[in-house]
C-alpha cells in the first residue's frame, strides 16, 4: 500500500525511516502521557503498525504486532515485578521482519524485549536529578518551574529507554541480523517462531493468576467453548462476558443489600 | 465563595486538568508518584497560601518525600479529596491529607488495577491482538476509545473526590469493590476465548502403523480440540507458582523449549 506511494518519488533512506519511527514514538509517549493514545492496551500493536507503515509493509506490522500484543497481555509492571518490554520489542521485531525476514524479526523482537529489562534499574535512576531540581525550585519559590520540571521528567527515560536502543539496534543490527541468518540453521529460526506462537499462553497464564481463576473456572470454560465448539471470536465472547458480568454484578449487589438489611435487623432486635 | 470552595474556578480547572495527566508515565522513571502529586497540588497551594510561601514549601516537601503509590485512574478520586482537604485551609490540613493518602492508596490501587490495568487491558489487548492477526485495524481503534473512556473517568473521579469529600471516597471504594469482582468474569471469558483462538501450537509428530502414517495432531484433535494450547497454558500457570520463578525466566524456558522441540522435529 505505502510502497506504491514511495515508488513514484524518491525512496526514503533507512536513516530517515528510523528517524520517523522515533518521531512517532516521541509523539506516542507524549500523547500517552495525557491518555490520548493507546498505552497499556494496544500500545504494543500501535508501535508495530506505525513501524510497519513507515517501512512500507503494514500487513507484516499487523501480523507481528498482534502476536506481540497477545504476548504482552498479562504483563503489568505493577509493584516491583520486572516484565519483558514488548513496546520496544515490537518496534525492533517488525523492523527486522521487514528488512531481513519474518523469522529473524519475531526472534529479535522477543530477545530485545527480554534484554531490555536489564536497563530498567538504570532508567529508574534518571528521575533522581529531577527530584533535586524540584526541591531547589520549591526552596526558591519558583512555582511554575516546579510544574514544568515534573512535566519534563519523562523525556530522559524516553531517550535512554526507547530512542537510543531503537536507533542503535535498527541501524547497526541489520548486517549482524543478515550474517546470523546465513549461518544459523533452519531449526533455530523455526524454534523461535514456535516459541513465538507459544508465548501468548504465558501472558494468559499470568492474567489467570490475577483473575483468581480457580474460584471462577466456569467462565473460562464458557469462553473456551464459545471458540472451540461454536467459532465465536473475541467480539462475540466480550459480549457474552459482559452479559455474564452484569448478571453477576446484579446478583452481588442484591446479596449485599440483603446482608445490609439483615445487619440492621440484628441491631433492631437487641 | 465559588462552587469550588476556597479555590477560584480558574485554578480548580487547572488543577483538575493537571491531575488528568497520566501518572503511570512516571513508572518508566521509577514509580514515583510524589512528584506528580506536587505538580497537581502546586497551582492550588500557590493560590491558597499566596501570603505564606514558606508554608507552601513545607507542605510540598512533605508530599515530595513521603511514599505514595497507587493506580493513576482510581487514584484521581484520592487526589481530588486531598486537594479538597488542602483547600479547606485547616491548620492541620496536610496531616489529614497525608493520612488520607496512606489509608486509601492501597484499596484504590487494588480497585484501579483490576478495572483499568488488568481487566481493561485483558479485554482490549485480546481484542486488538486477535483482530490484528485477522488483518484488521479495528481493534486498535477500540483501544483508542478505551483510552478516552479512561480519560473521562479521570475527570469524573477527580471532580467526585473534590466535591464529595473524604467520606464519600471511602464509601465509593467499598462499592467499587463489587465492580472489581465482576469485571474478572468478563476477563475470564475473554481469556478462555483467546487461548484456543490465538495460541497456535500444533505438532508435526506422526505415528507410523506399518505402511500408513497418521499425524499425531489429528489424534489429539479427535480427543479434544485445542488440547495443546490448553495444556501449555495450564503448565505455565502452574510454573508461575514455582518458588523463585519470574516472568523473564519463563520466557527463556519457553524459548529454549521451542528450540529443542524444533530440533527434534516435534513442532
Amino acid at each position: 500500500m505505502c510502497r506504491h506511494t514511495y515508488k513514484g518519488g524518491k525512496e526514503l533512506s533507512m536513516g530517515v525511516k528510523i528517524a520517523l519511527i522515533l518521531l512517532v514514538q516521541l509523539l506516542k509517549t507524549f500523547l500517552g502521557y495525557f491518555s490520548l493514545c493507546p498505552g497499556p492496551a494496544g500500545g504494543v500493536l500501535l508501535n508495530a503498525v506505525t513501524t510497519g507503515a513507515i517501512l512500507g509493509d503494514l500487513p507484516t506490522g499487523l501480523m507481528l504486532g498482534g502476536t506481540y500484543e497477545l504476548m504482552n497481555i498479562g504483563l503489568n509492571p505493577l509493584g516491583e515485578s520486572v516484565v519483558p518490554n514488548y513496546n520496544l520489542g515490537s518496534i525492533v521485531g517488525v523492523f527486522f521482519a521487514i528488512t531481513v525476514n519474518k523469522e529473524i524479526g519475531t526472534a529479535m523482537g522477543i530477545v530485545v524485549a527480554t534484554l531490555a529489562t536489564m536497563m530498567n534499574t538504570f532508567v529508574q535512576y534518571l528521575s533522581l536529578p529531577f527530584k533535586s531540581w524540584m526541591e531547589k525550585a520549591l526552596a526558591t519559590h519558583q512555582w511554575k518551574k516546579v510544574e514544568w520540571i515534573e512535566f519534563l521528567n519523562w523525556f530522559p527515560a524516553f531517550i535512554v529507554g526507547t530512542a537510543i536502543p531503537v536507533a542503535v539496534v535498527c541501524s547497526l543490527g541489520q548486517p549482524a541480523a543478515e550474517a546470523i541468518m546465513n549461518f544459523v540453521p533452519e531449526w533455530v529460526t523455526h524454534g523461535f517462531s514456535v516459541a513465538g506462537s507459544a508465548l501468548p499462553a504465558l501472558g494468559f497464564a499470568i492474567v489467570l493468576r490475577s483473575l483468581n481463576v480457580e474460584k471462577n473456572i466456569e467462565y473460562l470454560i464458557i469462553g473456551f467453548a464459545l471458540f472451540a465448539f461454536a467459532g465465536v471470536g473475541t467480539v462475540g465472547a466480550t459480549l457474552f462476558g459482559a452479559a455474564l458480568a452484569l448478571m453477576k454484578f446484579k446478583h452481588a449487589k442484591e446479596l449485599k443489600a440483603v446482608e445490609a438489611n439483615a445487619g440492621f435487623g440484628g441491631v433492631g432486635d437487641e | 465563595m465559588s462552587k469550588y470552595g476556597k479555590l477560584s474556578e480558574k485554578t480548580y480547572k487547572k488543577v483538575c486538568l493537571s491531575a488528568m495527566a497520566d501518572q503511570t508515565a512516571r513508572y518508566i522513571g521509577g514509580g514515583n508518584l510524589p512528584m506528580p502529586t506536587v505538580r497537581i497540588m502546586m497551582p492550588a497551594l500557590a493560590e491558597l497560601y499566596a501570603d505564606d510561601p514558606d508554608l507552601i514549601v513545607k507542605k510540598q516537601m512533605r508530599y515530595l518525600n513521603e511514599y505514595f503509590n497507587t493506580e493513576s485512574t482510581a487514584g484521581d478520586l484520592l487526589l481530588g479529596a486531598m486537594v479538597a482537604v488542602e483547600a479547606s485551609k485547616e491548620p492541620n490540613a496536610s496531616d489529614i491529607s497525608n493520612a488520607l493518602k496512606i489509608s486509601l492508596m492501597g484499596p484504590l490501587a487494588g480497585i484501579g488495577d483490576s478495572i483499568f490495568k488488568v481487566g481493561g487491558k485483558v479485554i482490549f489487548s485480546a481484542m486488538a491482538g486477535y483482530m490484528a492477526l485477522e488483518g484488521s485495524l479495528l481493534g486498535l481503534l477500540v483501544c483508542e476509545i478505551w483510552c478516552l473512556v479512561t480519560l473521562a473517568c479521570k475527570y469524573w473521579f477527580f471532580n467526585l473526590g473534590y466535591q464529595q469529600g473524604t467520606n464519600f471516597v471511602t464509601t465509593l471504594a467499598d462499592q467499587l469493590d463489587l465492580v472489581t469482582t465482576t469485571i474478572g468474569v468478563l476477563g475470564l471469558v475473554v481469556i478462555g476465548n483467546a487461548i484456543p483462538s490465538t495460541v497456535k501450537l500444533t505438532t508435526k509428530f506422526a505415528l507410523q502403523y506399518g505402511e500408513s502414517v497418521k499425524p499425531f495432531q489429528e489424534i489429539l484433535d479427535s480427543i479434544f480440540p485445542y488440547l495443546l494450547p490448553c495444556l501449555l497454558t495450564y503448565a505455565l500457570y502452574k510454573a508461575l507458582a514455582v518458588k523463585g520463578m519470574t516472568t523473564i525466566k519463563l520466557v527463556y524456558i519457553v524459548l529454549a523449549a521451542g528450540l529443542v522441540l524444533s530440533l527434534l522435529g516435534v513442532c
